[in-house]
């Protein structure tokens, strides 16, 4: 079985030594304009990670990284070292990413063109019968980016970033069970996707 | 442990643990099955060694430079239209006490003309 860091392989790794998040985070509410860029420098990975996961396209989670910075600029002062500062940022990453999506939805409405249809047979690429990685890969990545948000998101913490239930669950602001029936309901959504496509490909006489 | 019951298994199971013992002996039986938990494993770990892959395309001294820049000009910006509001408020105000309530009232109750 796989054993992937939790947070992504592109979750930077902070030395034990640098300042808190909680100090530069205060700083920076002062302020401070090295402060701000620090704080970007450690959480753009983490947040274009996120940002990824949730829109599937990495130009696209460029511009999402680009307008949480914006807006957590602007929210700054209202962080309250109470609370996760991982679930704060998350919030905004979640939002800026619903927007999008909103903005996306009613361009097309409004007679833009259809989203491309990807292929959704998983194809064979030598005579031995090995499935096409890249095929199911992109299957997988149709497949989730079908889902609903909250269970995109779920799946995409959980399976592919490797963070347990409960953290995500924190955060998320959810209850365990909440994230527990998300994860179940996006893992049989996408499994189903690759199954089928399975099935179709068992009858193909290659 | 029928085909089916594993495939139903494998539709919800995580792939970062273990099978259940019977999902895994029939697996072990099965070329099907061990050929779908193959490509869902490998399919997953694709998927996230794929989005884990590329680092943000802006350098976080540009990105925070932008988003600071961008943020206080939203300020300003909302600030002048709460601005801009407010003083089209009043200039609406000052109309009505300046120049349409006096004829509003003289409408409502005309002064009456001598009748001496």
């Amino acid at each position: 079985m796989r054993a992937r860091q939790p947070g992504g392989a592109a979750t930077p790794v902070i030395p034990m030594t640098a300042e808190s998040d909680a100090a530069i985070v205060a700083r920076a509410q002062a302020g401070d304009a090295d402060a701000f860029s620090a704080f970007v420098e450690r959480y753009r990975a983490r947040v274009f990670r996120w940002a990824v996961g949730l829109v599937g396209d990495r130009d696209d989670a460029d511009d999402v990284t680009q307008e949480v910075f914006v807006r957590l600029h602007g929210r700054l002062h209202a962080y309250r070292p109470t609370g996760s500062l991982d679930g704060w940022i998350y919030t905004v990453v979640r939002t800026v990413v619903a927007r999008t999506r909103t903005k996306e939805r009613r361009r097309a409405r409004l007679g833009a063109l259809p989203a491309a249809q990807r292929s959704q047979e998983v194809y064979l690429t030598d005579p031995g019968a090995r499935v096409d990685r890249e095929a199911v890969r992109r299957l997988m990545l149709d497949a989730l980016l079908a889902l609903p948000l909250r269970q995109r998101e779920v799946f995409d913490l959980c399976d592919l970033q490797g963070r347990t239930p409960a953290e995500v669950a924190e955060l998320l602001g959810l209850k365990q069970v909440s994230v527990r029936a998300s994860l179940f309901k996006a893992r049989g959504a996408i499994r189903r996707v690759v199954l089928s496509a399975l099935g179709t490909l068992a009858e193909d006489p290659a | 442990m029928t085909c089916g019951e594993c495939r139903a298994e494998l539709a919800t199971a995580s792939m970062r643990s273990p099978l259940s013992p019977p999902a895994a002996e029939h697996a072990a039986r099965c070329a099907s099955c061990a050929r779908a938990m193959a490509v869902i494993e490998t399919g997953e770990a694709d998927l996230a060694a794929w989005l884990d892959a590329a680092p943000p395309a802006v350098d976080a001294r540009t990105l925070a430079q932008v988003a600071r820049s961008v943020s206080s000009r939203r300020k300003k910006a909302r600030v002048s239209f709460v601005a801009l509001g407010l003083l089209l408020l009043v200039v609406a105000w000052a109309t009505w006490v300046v120049v349409l309530s006096p004829h509003v009232r003289i409408a409502v109750d005309p002064p009456r003309a001598s009748t001496r």
